[in-house]
């Protein structure tokens, strides 16, 4: 995700979950925005992540673009710091 | 999981049950023990299908709903044959939640000699490493517990406690919070 101007905010993401992610998101079966959608990806005014670590770095690992349809933005700036993504623990 | 949740992951330590060579029916009987020994625990429908897009036929989704608080569990055995628990609770619940919330922790850990790793944002003062040891299990999460409580009301400017699922929180978020990127 480095370079994406996207900051981490979590401490860890599920190996297992990035990559059955990421398997789908290569082979297109993957569905961005289903019909009864709760949960986009939510980023803070200041490009920090809030909800949405492991769809960010599945889609980097498999080289597809987020649409930006699948993106909320929270107009504030979240209390979590941001951290390197060299910090963030694959588990 | 999100800033909205808190959640740990458990996963085999070297002697686990759970480890290597796991299928469908395993994580079936898993869940069928829990719920055996932990009345309030139930099938989560809602939670199924509400992400019915990425569910694996072998996902087992749990929930626990008393006065104290609601938690969820998502058990699953993954590609190289381990399974997993992940355990999650919305941080708007009060925090009474937080007692049978380790109290499950720690009896899977025990059970099934599992490690616990905490997903959630860790404070600085916090290792951030996973443990073993089912015995430590309050006193290793409630600060990191607290923490993200206490970010979550920052950020949703909530108060009020409320005991929702992560997924009704979020989406409360979205709905007042948010606007289109």
């Amino acid at each position: 995700m480095a370079g994406s101007g996207l900051s981490a905010t979590q401490s860890a993401v599920e190996a297992a979950r990035v990559n059955a992610y990421a398997r789908d998101m290569a082979a297109g079966d993957w569905t961005w925005l289903p019909p009864n959608a709760r949960s986009p990806i939510i980023v803070d005014r200041a490009g920090n992540i809030m909800s949405g670590h492991h769809r960010l770095v599945a889609a980097r690992l498999a080289g597809v673009d987020v649409p930006e349809a699948a993106v909320m933005r929270f107009p504030g700036v979240t209390s979590r710091p941001s951290r390197p993504w060299d910090s963030v623990a694959v588990v | 999981m999100g800033f909205e949740s808190f959640t740990v992951l458990l996963t085999p330590c070297d002697e686990s049950p759970l480890q290597r060579g796991q299928d469908a029916g395993s994580v079936a009987r898993l869940a069928e023990d829990i719920q055996r020994r932990w009345p309030s625990v139930r099938a989560d429908d809602l939670e199924r299908d509400e992400i019915a897009h990425h569910v694996r036929p072998s996902d087992i989704f749990l929930f626990s709903e008393t006065e104290a608080g609601l938690y969820q569990m998502l058990l699953q055995v993954h590609h190289d044959g381990n399974a997993s628990i992940s355990l999650r609770f919305a941080l708007c619940n009060p925090r009474s939640v937080y007692a049978p919330f380790c109290a499950m922790v720690s009896w899977l850990m025990e059970c099934y000699q599992l490690r616990c790793c905490n997903l959630s944002y860790v404070p600085p003062t916090d290792s951030g490493e996973d443990f073993c040891d089912a015995r430590v299990v309050a006193e290793a999460l409630t600060p990191s517990m607290d923490e993200n409580r206490r970010l979550w009301q920052l950020d949703a400017d909530m108060q009020e406690e409320q005991r929702w699922r992560p997924g009704e929180a979020l989406a409360w978020f979205v709905r007042t919070r948010c606007v289109p990127a």
